[in-house]
């Protein structure tokens, strides 16, 4: 995100790319150096090719709108379902949660350079997961609830906003019908195996079943960053 | 028949943005303009087969249109709307939904779900 947003702003912008080929081909395969190339950063990836991966079941994709967010929502549905990757009924679980953290992103983010949606199917020692990560640049949680007057004496810091940004009906459109859908993800991963990391801006919240919620400061993300993670 | 068929309308498989949940309005309008069968009232159902997910912001647009529609018939009163063939589990993120715009929603046991007006207990 740093290297998207210096470039944006006219800054040459250089990734050094990892000596590790199978970590350089991992990153090529999901996307990674692509995007970044497109966005004008420098990335020297010579002789490092893609493998088709069945296990991306979407690649790093940029979206701005929510229309794009709808269409990277759908993208990632059919992803799943030709795949047939994990229990079949979480091909829904997994689309909707990550639309809601796509949905947020187009909305509220504000982000001179969109956003950034990855759905993946990663096999781990302790069992194959979902992840949907979602990132974007912009003005962070602390910012966008504190738009909502009635809100902003009750947020100062990044962790204390993400704390608020996740309960019923907390929005920074001030709108009495906004605030589910951050909610409604909270409230979906407090499963066994299941886990949702927010960073934003200084401020990280992680839920899960066992720990509910425990917010923390940590280093800066310039943006706001959501990382799930469910048992397929 | 007072049902609207959201695949007839939308063709997406996952509905999502509060946009496209503003494209089923009209037929949402027509729909509850549509007179009543003779000899009881029967609720505008929306029939989601063939859509595979949904997320909460789709439905709570949906809720918003249409309560400005119904309450502009018969001011908010015994509101009443069935989502049949439900794309996805009725959930706490869906129940907040419903609160949100003054419902209650339960699960029929044809796994449609009706959401009605609260009952106001100050009445």
């Amino acid at each position: 995100m740093y290297l998207t947003l210096a470039s944006r702003r006219g800054a040459r912008s250089r990734l050094l790319v990892p000596s590790n080929l199978g970590v350089c081909v991992y990153l090529k395969s999901l996307g990674f150096f692509d995007i970044l190339k497109d966005r004008g950063v420098e990335v020297d990836d010579r002789d490092i090719g893609a493998r088709h991966d069945p296990k991306t079941v979407l690649p790093i994709t940029h979206f701005e709108t929510t229309a794009n967010a709808s269409d990277v929502t759908n993208a990632a549905f059919a992803g799943l379902q030709s795949a047939h990757l994990g229990a079949a009924n979480l091909t829904t679980v997994v689309t909707e949660l990550f639309s809601e953290l796509a949905l947020n992103a187009a909305q509220h983010s504000e982000s001179q350079v969109g956003a950034f949606g990855c759905v993946q199917f990663v096999e781990f020692e302790k069992g194959s997961r979902f992840t949907c990560s979602v990132a974007d640049g912009g003005i962070g949680v602390l910012a966008s609830l504190s738009r909502n007057k009635a809100l902003r004496s009750r947020v100062s810091y990044d962790w204390d906003a993400l704390e608020l940004a996740i309960r019923e009906r907390v929005s920074g459109t001030g709108d009495p019908h906004r605030g589910i859908g951050l909610y409604g993800v909270s409230e979906d991963v407090r499963r066994p195996g299941r886990s949702l990391l927010l960073h934003s801006g200084l401020g990280s919240l992680e839920i899960t079943e066992e720990l509910e919620s425990s917010a923390k400061r940590t280093r800066l993300f310039p943006g706001t960053l959501a990382f799930l993670s469910i048992p397929a | 028949m007072r049902t609207i068929r959201v695949n007839d309308i939308l063709k997406d498989r996952i509905l999502v943005s509060r946009e496209s949940a503003r494209l089923l309005e009209d037929a949402l309008k027509k729909t509850i303009l549509c007179p009543a069968l003779p000899g009881g009232e029967t609720p505008v159902t929306v029939d989601f087969e063939g859509v595979e997910g949904m997320a909460p912001s789709f439905l709570d647009e949906l809720l918003s249109a249409f309560e400005s529609l119904v309450g502009k018939e018969t001011n908010g009163q015994g509101r009443c709307l069935i989502v049949a063939n439900p794309p996805t589990r009725l959930s706490l993120k869906f129940e907040a939904i419903a609160r949100g715009h003054g419902m209650s929603v339960t699960a029929l046991p044809d796994g449609s779900w009706r959401l009605q007006d609260t009952p106001n207990p100050g009445a």
